[in-house]
């Protein structure tokens, strides 16, 4: 075994070899950013988030239909459909015993009124293209049979073509209200997170920084507000500023910064004694630009955490509102106005609740990943 | 990540396995169907020895039992079939007697004398007197009864109101019993439908005695709840239901075949049906509206009772540009009424064309027999619409402001609402906002007439169609339409004056042309009540007003 000489010569010494720091060099948002995509649920949130934001923006590009568009012959229609194949065409009993055709496509082309109806056996006749076929409701699972022999046609299920997640009460495409609602969901979120952010900041840096009476007034406030309900302030709102998104966001925005005004106000109490803000003051800055410039900064990691956990329960609450039928306008929609309206054929048609509401918990999941992740990846703490 | 990626596969798969469509399953026949569900065991024995008892279910608890207190029609059941009043209903909708036997009219209209039948009893065995009418009526009056229909004896009788308020004494109300079984009421102006308003509950008698010795109390147990009609109480089941027995006291029980009434609680009527179905009870109240196509089809035992009442539009008649009629036939001919009540609200109702309700007779005939639609049908006539929108002075919706269309927060409003906006919009080519607000600050805001067109309707109180008349005339608190015509003003005061009641019916109909002509609100459909009654249970019958009766029911099996 032989070895080199020049690898056992000494180093060179410098003092720039001695002060580098040998691990990566990042900038703070590319630390943030590399610990939280370390965490795969974190960034499965973030590409659901982009997701739906995609699905909401541009989906809408892609669908025939508005939110608005009723047709009052196809309404209730589940995405999948218990189909009977009558030979000529293809039918699906809906649940207020009318026929309605599918093409072999799987398109919904017509709703088919009864010719007669033989209560004695039971039965609705229909016409279906020339062909006479009739409904059987005697029992609790109603069938399409032949009148005279009592055959019972071949039956399957088929998605619906045309409307991919079924139709509501009065006909409209989900696909498309869903876009619309989810649009809507999601605007609510961040504006009146924006909201929080500047209010909560400004106040709660404020009663911090300035502590004594001032933070015992200012904090004395909060609690007052946040002490009383939601639904009363938003009532009251409505009231003034009538029905609409905007009243929504007034009312979520009025409420929501105590939170932030809290989390802040905690944080600037604790960084305010440390030696960094003398010596600021030392050397004469404002309180001003020692607020603005040196707590909130360093108080960023909570904050951010704070307005993330912000925004699914702004969503859940406008949701909520939209369930209690105090909300946007019809026939605007919102994820909560659809559950709500849903409510109503809950036992018929539960695909009109199930599908917003997946979404809502989907959006929730989202975010709420995403807030876990921030967490971790700003808490310098947790830093290895 | 292996296993969330396993269990996406998962869910891919059943996914893909539920799509696919082609599989279908076989065939197979009816008979094999009607073999495994069992049909409701329709007993074929016959009829001789079956129990006279019935089992009715109400979806809704009362908020009492009182009938001098409540207003509140989930009472109705139990007041209508435990107390008789001067006059009540027959299975035809017509006034008959009930407790007086007859009653004569002063020439004026304003004196009513009641000639009750001899030998009236109260349930405990008592006897029944003119005293007692007086005494309830004068406890409807007393502040501290609380009574909620005071207002149907102070507008009319007279010296009720100064009564009410304490300035009047006893001997000025116009309510007194000139013998044992006269009693002479007095009112305030001829009034021509009053006998219609002594069909309420609030005119029925209640007894002194046990209201002195109980108080309040005197509902809350079965043995001091004293009656007078064809059953009488025998349990109170709080929460649960009453159980109702054959009063041997009451003056026509030798017709009273059923012994014991049930009346039981299911507030979910999903529940309900299932005890129907399965045989449990006899009736049920309030039909599930999912089921209801198939119950009607299958012959169940759906009764459908007109209810004299209708579901409309208020136009704002006093603001531009919803004073010109041509805009509210505009609005008119662009609903399509059949779509609405099929597809939106999915009940058995029928398209109104005009805000008076059928369900009032004049000598066995309805008075609204053979009305015209006003040139309105059952679906939309766009071209007409749109023809009399132009002739407004906005051909094709333009320049036309956008309407606006409140209601108030209810999940059927709210569906009917949203599909008569759509309507409007594509038919007469407008702009429709919707707003809505909860009822009291909703009817505020429309009493206010700050409205353009909202949702409304209207129930009759009594059944006569003077309860609807008023909706319409100058200056009355309920015309929220702001609808003002003299000509109709003068009709409706004939109306009320005119003590013949089939010349007042013949009134009453010129007076709704007049307003349907002027289209001042839009109608849709007119209210229906329905119930499920076992195919064996002959003589129950509901009137208009949505009282039932249950004094010819009969068990036939």
């Amino acid at each position: 075994m032989s070895v080199q000489a020049d690898k056992w010569a000494p180093l060179e010494q410098s003092s720039e070899s001695r002060e580098k720091i040998w691990s990566k060099n990042r900038t703070f948002a590319g630390d943030v950013w590399f610990r939280f995509r370390r965490k795969p649920t974190a960034i499965a949130g973030l590409v659901m988030i982009v997701l739906f934001l995609l699905f909401s923006l541009v989906g809408p590009m892609f669908t025939p239909y508005s939110y608005s568009d009723q047709n009052l012959a196809m309404v209730n229609i589940p995405p999948l459909m218990k189909v009977y194949d009558v030979g000529s065409c293809q039918v699906y009993i809906t649940p207020s015993l009318k026929l309605i055709q599918m093409d072999a496509e799987g398109n919904l082309s017509r709703a088919l009124s009864p010719v007669r109806t033989e209560n004695g056996k039971s039965m609705m006749i229909f016409d279906c293209d020339g062909k006479e076929v009739a409904l059987y409701y005697g029992s609790s699972t109603y069938v399409i049979c032949d009148e005279t022999t009592g055959n019972i046609y071949p039956s399957g299920y088929r998605w619906c073509r045309d409307h991919v997640l079924g139709t509501d009460a009065l006909g409209r495409d989900i696909l498309a209200r869903l876009m619309y609602g989810t649009r809507v969901s999601l605007m609510v979120a961040f504006v009146s997170v924006l909201v929080n952010l500047v209010i909560g900041i400004l106040y709660g840096g404020v009663a911090g920084y300035l502590g004594g009476a001032v933070d015992a007034v200012m904090m004395r406030i909060v609690d007052i507000i946040s002490t009383i309900p939601l639904t009363l302030y938003v009532i009251l709102i409505m009231m003034i500023f009538g029905q609409g998104l905007q009243s929504i966001i007034i009312a979520l925005g009025c409420v929501y910064w105590v939170d932030m005004a809290r989390v802040v106000r905690g944080q600037v109490l604790g960084l305010k004694q440390q030696e960094f803000v003398l010596a600021a003051r030392t050397i004469g800055s404002s309180p001003r630009t020692i607020l603005m410039q040196h707590l909130i900064p360093n108080a960023m990691g909570s904050i951010l955490v704070t307005a993330t956990m912000l925004i699914p329960s702004a969503i859940f609450m406008e949701a909520f509102l939209g369930y209690l039928g105090i909300g946007l306008r019809p026939p605007l929609a919102s994820l909560g106005t659809m559950c709500n309206d849903a409510n109503a054929n809950l036992r018929t048609s539960p695909h009109e609740l199930l599908i917003p509401a997946l979404v809502i918990c989907l959006i929730m999941f989202a975010f709420n990943f995403v807030g876990d992740g921030m967490r971790d990846a700003l808490d310098p703490k947790l830093k290895k | 990540m292996k296993k969330l990626v396993s269990l996406a596969l998962a869910v891919l798969m059943c996914l893909s396995l539920a799509a696919c469509g082609g599989s279908s399953s076989g065939g197979g026949n009816i008979s094999d169907m009607a073999a495994a569900t069992t049909a409701a065991p329709a007993s074929t024995t016959p009829a001789a020895d079956v129990a006279q008892e019935l089992t009715f279910v109400l979806s809704d608890e009362p908020d009492g039992i009182d009938p001098t207190v409540t207003n509140n029609s989930f009472a109705m059941y139990v007041l209508c079939n435990c107390f008789d009043g001067l006059v009540t209903y027959d299975a035809s909708g017509s006034i008959v007697p009930a407790c007086a036997e007859s009653w004569d009219i002063s020439d004026d209209g304003t004196v009513y004398t009641f000639h009750l039948r001899d030998g009236l009893k109260w349930s405990d065995g008592t006897p029944l007197t003119a005293n007692d009418f007086v005494y309830s009526i004068q406890r409807v009056l007393t502040p501290s009864t609380t009574a909620q229909y005071y207002s149907m004896m102070s507008d009319y009788i007279k010296g009720a109101k100064e009564f009410y308020e304490g300035t009047g004494t006893a001997e000025e109300l116009g309510a007194k019993a000139l013998d044992d079984n006269t009693l002479e009421i007095t009112l305030i102006q001829p009034t021509s439908f009053f006998i219609d308003l002594v069909s309420m509950w609030c005119y029925f008698p209640v007894q002194k005695a046990t209201i002195d010795a109980n108080g309040d109390r005197w509902t809350a147990s079965a043995d001091t709840y004293i009656c007078n009609g064809p059953f009488k109480m025998e349990q109170i089941n709080l929460g649960e239901g009453y159980v109702l027995v054959k009063n041997e006291n009451y003056w026509d029980a030798d017709n009273v075949t059923l012994e014991k009434l049930t009346f039981r609680f299911i507030l979910d009527s999903a529940t309900a049906l299932t005890a129907y179905e399965s045989g449990d009870v006899d009736g049920i109240r309030s039909i599930p509206s999912a089921d209801y196509a198939r119950l009607v089809a299958s012959n169940a035992g759906v009764n459908v009772v007109p209810n004299y009442g209708t579901v409309y539009y208020n136009i704002n008649c006093s603001k531009a540009p919803y004073d010109n009629p041509l805009v509210r036939k505009a609005l008119n001919l662009a609903i399509d009424r059949k779509t609405i009540i099929e597809n939106v609200v999915q009940i058995d109702a029928t398209p109104a064309y005009s805000f008076l309700a059928p369900g009032y007779g004049v000598n066995g005939k309805d008075i609204t027999e053979g009305r015209g639609t006003f040139g309105l049908s059952e679906t939309a006539d766009v071209e007409a619409a749109q023809a009399a929108l132009a002739e407004a002075g906005y051909p094709n919706g333009e320049g036309f402001p956008t309407l606006q269309l409140s209601y108030y927060s209810n999940d059927t409003v709210k569906k009917v609402v949203e599909a008569m906006a759509e309507m409007f919009k594509t038919n007469l080519n407008i702009n429709v906002e919707i707003s809505s607000n909860d009822w009291a600050i909703f009817y505020e805001s429309v009493q206010a007439g700050d409205y353009e067109v909202c949702a409304m309707g209207w129930s009759a109180d009594y059944l006569n169609p003077m309860s609807f008349l008023p909706l319409f005339k100058t200056g009355d608190s309920t015309n929220t339409a702001f609808y003002s015509n003299s000509v109709y003003d003068d009709l409706v005061n004939q109306v009320m004056l005119e003590t013949d009641a089939a010349a007042a019916a013949e009134l009453t109909l010129k007076a709704d042309e007049v307003v349907s002509e002027d289209y001042a609100c839009i109608p849709l459909y007119y209210k229906a009540n329905n119930y499920l009654m076992k195919d064996y249970i002959s003589g129950v019958y509901m009137v208009s007003s949505g009282n039932m009766y249950f004094k010819d029911a009969k068990v036939v099996k």
